[in-house]
């Protein structure tokens, strides 16, 4: 009988694909704060309406949101050269390419479509203020900055986070793209050790087991974030208050 | 008292995130370092001045490019282009293993200049990429049941008259047996298209499921070793052989635009073959040669 699925090798060369881990994680940890600052500044100015500015956020988050992520990171890793290529050609210059490490594109590219999602998660959050407690902290004195800080930002932060874990473990897999940018990661490297021992279908078993480790640990992250984070539906009581109320009940 | 909290926590992933980014810049700085300095235009060469040119490869299929268990870039493909740049000390030769489809985007952009992926030409690539001389020339053999005792060698297509076949669309073995049909519309092979993995062809026609494909011949024995096939290979003749591929030879490729590096590659692809190293490195891989001499 022919020896068609190795169970044994989809669970021995998971260290070996894990080695690669750091990669990943780079790429999605700088990814993630590009697409988190960048992110935030495109929420702000279109909810503040800038003119030009808003209009061409919205362009740039319909293009990003709108193009598969693949296609994005040709464009940046092959698209840039070929631009060069003119540039040099029409001034006389003599940009070289290849002296950026090509894992600055994958991180660019990534960092950028996160941006595009991260902003409108953000976008949402901010809009789900309460205008009334603003107004309240206003008529209490705080500063703008004490409202952003103490109001604004903690309750925006409570409707953000899911979807901002959300859009984290997309990126989580999005980052498995990187090889087109000539990137070894850890999807690159079960593909390379296929193409060593002819087993793909293993290398892939592998991976999906590694990735929803790794996404089911970020789940995880979130939700203790996301309790940290609650405000509580009602001000937190006194425990003397709470032990006279369980009282009253038992009786 | 939580709003602190909170804030360390956050200061803290993004510290960690920080890190984590300047790790990434610095071990890319030091990695790259030897790149950048002798790193420049290919167009702009002079003779004094090493040039660095990239080659990029997809890593498979084996054993023409893979890596090995110790993380070395190995292969015929990637030993002979090594041979080949020894002999061009006025190159310095980087090779890239990317994405397949990336090979050819990056000749495009001139990101590479070089694809080293046992390339076997057509016209559409003939139109957009330079190809150097042969480097290598394919076999191919017909595969069929272990059990099968009807022929020991195939001299014509018409052995097979009435059997089915298997293959994908749109590969020269299956336009080779689609073109044999249309030549003898009385004697008919069952053609029977799939996008199946050729592990999953190899095993219908163990199964009896499909009588036969036709594959080449050190891809199928690097198969075999692995998954331990119960099929027999039975060798084709000069005239099947060239109905499958008039041209059975693969190249390297050159981005346009690059014609004295291409010069310069079939220069020394020319001396490496001469000399024996090609038959060398062919040994060592396949256990017999596949160099195209000419004749």
């Amino acid at each position: 009988m022919a020896n068609l699925f190795d169970l044994k090798l989809v669970f021995t060369q998971i260290p070996k694909i894990v080695s690669y881990l750091p990669v990943t994680l780079q790429l999605t940890a700088v990814a993630m704060l590009i697409g988190w600052i960048f992110g935030f500044l495109l929420a702000m100015v279109k909810k503040k309406k800038i003119p030009v500015l808003s209009q061409l956020a919205a362009v740039f988050v319909s293009v990003m949101r709108g193009t598969p992520i693949i296609v994005q990171l040709y464009l940046s890793y092959f698209g840039i050269p070929i631009l060069l290529k003119y540039i040099n050609f029409y001034r006389g210059t003599n940009f070289n390419i290849n002296t950026v490490p090509p894992i600055v594109f994958a991180m660019i590219a990534l960092g950028l479509n996160q941006s595009a999602f991260d902003s409108e998660i953000i976008r949402a959050a901010l809009g789900s203020v309460d205008k009334g407690q603003i107004e309240a902290a206003k008529s209490l004195g705080m500063t703008r900055l004490q409202i952003l800080r103490r109001v604004t930002f903690p309750e925006a932060m409570v409707v953000a986070l899911p979807s901002l874990g959300n859009s984290l473990i997309s990126l989580i897999k999005g980052t498995s793209l990187a090889f087109t940018c000539s990137v070894v990661e850890m999807a690159a490297e079960a593909k390379i050790m296929g193409g060593n021992s002819y087993r793909y279908f293993e290398a892939y078993c592998s991976l999906a087991i590694i990735y929803w480790v790794l996404t089911f640990l970020i789940e995880k992250i979130f939700t203790y974030l996301e309790k940290k984070f609650s405000v509580p539906e009602k001000a937190p009581r006194s425990l003397a208050a709470a032990a006279l109320e369980s009282e009253e009940v038992t009786v | 008292m939580r709003k602190n909290k909170v804030i360390k926590l956050v200061s803290l992933f993004t510290a960690l995130s920080l890190l984590a980014a300047m790790l990434t810049a610095c071990g890319q700085n030091s990695g790259d370092s030897d790149v950048n300095n002798s790193g420049s235009d290919i167009a702009a060469e002079s003779d004094t001045e090493e040039v660095t040119v990239y080659a990029a490869t997809g890593g498979s299929p084996k054993p023409f490019t893979y890596v090995d268990e110790s993380d070395n870039l190995v292969g015929h493909n990637i030993e002979l282009i090594e041979a080949v740049f020894e002999r061009l000390p006025q190159y310095h030769l980087e090779i890239e293993i990317t994405d397949f489809s990336s090979i050819f985007a990056g000749l495009d952009s001139d990101r590479y200049q070089i694809g080293v992926n046992n390339f076997a030409m057509n016209e559409e690539r003939k139109e957009k990429y330079l190809f150097s001389d042969a480097m290598f020339e394919n076999r191919y053999v017909a595969i069929v049941a272990g059990d099968s005792t009807e022929f020991d060698s195939i001299e014509s297509l018409s052995q097979f008259d009435g059997k089915s076949y298997v293959g994908n669309a749109g590969v020269n073995v299956t336009t080779a047996v689609e073109n044999y049909n249309e030549e003898n519309p009385d004697n008919q092979i069952v053609i029977n298209y799939t996008e199946a993995d050729l592990v999953i062809q190899l095993q219908d026609v163990e199964a009896g499921k499909y009588d036969f494909l036709l594959m080449d011949k050190p891809m199928y024995e690097y198969y075999n070793a692995e998954y331990n096939f119960n099929l027999k290979e039975l060798d084709l003749s000069d005239d099947v052989s060239s109905s499958v591929m008039a041209e059975p030879y693969s190249f390297f490729i050159v981005s346009k635009g690059n014609e004295e590096l291409l010069e310069n590659i079939n220069k020394a692809l020319a001396e490496v073959i001469a000399d024996g190293t090609s038959k060398e490195i062919n040994e060592k891989y396949f256990e017999d040669d596949y160099t195209p001499y000419s004749e």
